[in-house]
């Protein structure tokens, strides 16, 4: 995944372990267990990451530059100071923005299928507007 | 970055498995830069699940963690290798992934083994105790062809010596290079310490290297040049080779060769022992 182009349009759609660590990322620093621990919290245990899977995913978004390593670091009382904390980079927000619009977008045309109807949540009042 | 060595043993056998397998299946790249985060996080994982469900927890973590690293790190190989990153992987690929780079080359060798063991008994087992069809009535029925496909062909013409049947092989592209035969095998159990000569009726037609009968056991090895090999075109003509069945031979083959291009027949074949003087 190592784009030239810095267009988040063109670095979407994201595979679902990419997606969720950009997502749990996406309200501040975290260290690789709390990433892992957010994604199974927030996927109410349906996706669970390896630590393989994670940081292989961690290395290559760093090496594309959706997020950096973060020198900001808890007290070391706190912590364990051998973990290593990430953020997400400008160009990761916006391609996590870009996944969510397109995800919605999906969202959209499914409600239109007459199928579907009565299957998926009702817009909320915002989205109708 | 070892686990300390107050953590339950469980813990450290299980991040020293784990760090195996990072460690060697993973690029060294990857190990050096990302190893001990990837472990560091494999043994948080192990203590989360120790304080909640004590070794059976741990345990449960064995197989999910193992393949996971194990995948991961032989997909992290083929990308270190192919200078491309792809964060996710389908099972399918991983699973062809894995075949292709760590046990292409075995099961290949295995499986050719094998096939060739089965072809090798399949072929056996189609020995004739006793030459057959050698009027070609039945066509090629019992007579093999062995060859390039794309260079050679084989078959039977009707109007042959004396209106019989008779067997043809002959090259179907101008620059063909390779030599084919059209052969038959059978046991050699009834015809060992004895001699034999393979006979039979043969024309030519633009030879341009050799053509002929030829005959010989599995311990001549894989010598094929006829004993009176002709070149050119000649009409029909009886030719004959010989040859002794050693006592522990296993086949006896005989049958035409052609080496390059043109074509031969062969008709009024016949395999006979023979007194040798």
């Amino acid at each position: 995944m190592h784009h030239s182009a810095q267009n988040p349009e063109e670095l979407v759609p994201l595979t679902p372990a990419v997606f969720h660590i950009l997502l749990s990322l996406a309200d501040g620093e975290r260290h690789g267990y709390s990433i892992m621990r957010d994604i199974s919290t927030h996927t109410k245990g349906k996706l669970r990451l390896g630590p393989a899977t994670l940081y292989r995913s961690i290395k290559h978004l760093v090496e594309d530059g959706l997020i950096e390593e973060s020198d900001v670091r808890p007290d070391p009382a706190l912590d364990d100071e051998r973990r290593h904390y990430y953020r997400l980079t400008e160009l990761g927000r916006q391609v996590i923005v870009a996944e969510v619009r397109r995800l919605e977008e999906v969202l959209v045309v499914a409600r239109t299928r007459r199928g579907l109807r009565g299957f998926l949540p009702a817009p909320s009042i915002e989205e109708a507007r | 970055m070892r686990t300390p060595p107050s953590s339950p043993w469980i813990i450290r056998i299980s991040v020293s498995v784990y760090r195996t397998l990072i460690r060697g299946v993973g690029p060294t790249s990857y190990f050096r830069q990302y190893g001990d985060l990837t472990i560091q996080l494999f043994r948080e994982c192990c203590q989360d699940a120790y304080r909640q469900r004590g070794i059976l927890g741990v345990l449960g973590l064995w197989f999910p963690s193992f393949r996971d690293a194990v995948i991961q790190m032989v997909i992290e190989v083929l990308c270190a290798r192919q200078h491309i990153s792809q964060p996710h992987v389908s099972v399918g690929t991983v699973v062809s992934a894995l075949a292709l780079e760590y046990f292409s080359a075995p099961i290949g060798i295995m499986r050719n083994f094998m096939w060739r063991l089965v072809l090798k008994r399949a072929e056996q087992r189609s020995w004739l105790k006793h030459p057959a069809n050698m009027r070609f009535e039945q066509h090629l029925h019992h007579w093999k062809t062995m060859g390039p496909r794309t260079t050679h062909e084989s078959g039977v013409a009707t109007s042959g010596l004396q209106g019989r049947s008779s067997a043809f092989l002959r090259s179907t592209v101008a620059d063909a290079s390779v030599f084919a035969t059209l052969r038959q095998t059978i046991k050699a159990d009834t015809y060992r310490g004895k001699h034999l000569r393979f006979s039979g009726d043969i024309k030519v037609e633009h030879v341009e290297q050799q053509a002929g009968l030829y005959i010989r056991t599995n311990k001549q090895g894989e010598r094929l040049r006829p004993e009176n090999g002709v070149q050119g075109t000649h009409d029909w003509m009886r030719y004959e080779a010989t040859i002794p069945v050693a006592e522990d031979a296993l086949f006896i083959r005989f049958g035409l060769v052609l080496y390059g291009t043109g074509q031969i027949w062969l008709a009024n074949a016949q395999l006979e022992v023979i007194e040798q003087s």
